[in-house]
């Protein structure tokens, strides 16, 4: 029987699908007699959807006018090739 | 063609658009790259952007061999490495740690919870925090990590790039980069609980 650390210690590569089979049965078995662990493991996954969304919403940054002219500038000479 | 491919092809005729969207999707990793090279997040932001005057500049001679994405954080990484050996800064990697270490003292001697964590179900994280966008609130603590942690978390979470590549980039081993992973995420998952904890004091007896 695993230990509730042991169980917390492996809560990412469980959430991330990186466990074989037989680890993933030993925390099944565990977190379906365990409350405390049930939470942490839900609160691992739902920390990893928030990270996600969160760099996500970073990813949309804007070009400056400056990069811009840059990359203009290049194809623009080129165009005249 | 898949849609890199079309991407290439855009970027190479001049297509302002597919660079806008190239930008978006990187820029903010690439900072974060340069960052955990040179330890210096000032010079980290010139370095991105020299980075893309040498992308615009290498586009033509870029066939796709490697794939786009590898070779615009290769740039980025080389050089953020010369700016750091320029400036004198050879930056120490983080020492590789056990996975479990930053769970800290919330476990008994035996392995069973000291100090057991708060359930979430009832009340998200995005609903608790949507007040003050739970978003702005991840991004703090994201910003708080230790350089390393955070090109690592935006290159593996933000950009689904392979731990072994991302190795590659800050010269370190796959499995570091996994501990790395692990332990930015676990300072995450534990800064919301004493947020939300905290939070729900509040509303108890405020
Ligand atoms: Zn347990």
């Amino acid at each position: 029987m695993l230990s509730c650390r042991e169980v917390c210690e492996q809560a990412q590569d469980f959430a991330d699908g990186r466990l074989g089979p037989l680890a993933r049965a030993r925390i099944r078995l565990h977190l379906l007699m365990c409350r405390n662990c049930t939470s942490f493991v839900d609160q691992t996954r739902q920390t990893g959807k928030l990270i996600r969304s969160t760099l996500s919403r970073q990813q949309g940054s804007k070009v400056s006018p400056e990069l811009m002219a840059a990359f203009r500038r290049k194809t623009g000479d080129d165009a005249t090739d | 063609m898949d849609e890199t491919d079309q991407l290439i092809v855009r970027l190479k005729r001049g297509d302002e658009a597919a660079f806008a969207a190239i930008y978006g999707i990187h820029n903010d990793a690439m900072v974060r790259l340069a960052h955990a090279i040179t330890a210096n997040r000032a010079s980290a932001e010139e370095i991105a952007q020299d980075s893309w005057i040498s992308i615009i500049k290498g586009i033509d001679g870029f066939e796709g061999r490697a794939s786009l994405r590898n070779w615009i954080f290769r740039i980025t990484a080389n050089k953020a490495r010369s700016r750091a050996r320029r400036d004198g800064r050879s930056r120490p990697l983080n020492a590789a740690a056990h996975a479990g270490e930053s769970l800290g003292d919330r476990f008994t001697a035996d392995g069973s919870w000291a100090e057991p964590p708060a359930l979430w179900d009832e009340i998200t994280p995005e609903r608790i925090l949507a007040g003050r966008q739970a978003w702005q609130q991840v991004l703090a603590i994201i910003d708080d990590l230790p350089p390393m942690q955070q090109a690592i978390l935006s290159l593996i979470e933000g950009g689904r790039m392979p731990a072994a590549e991302i190795a590659a980039l800050l010269d370190t081993s796959a499995g570091n980069v996994r501990v790395q992973l692990h332990r930015a995420r676990e300072t995450i998952r534990d800064r919301i609980d004493r947020d939300l904890s905290h939070e729900r004091k509040m509303k108890k007896d405020p």
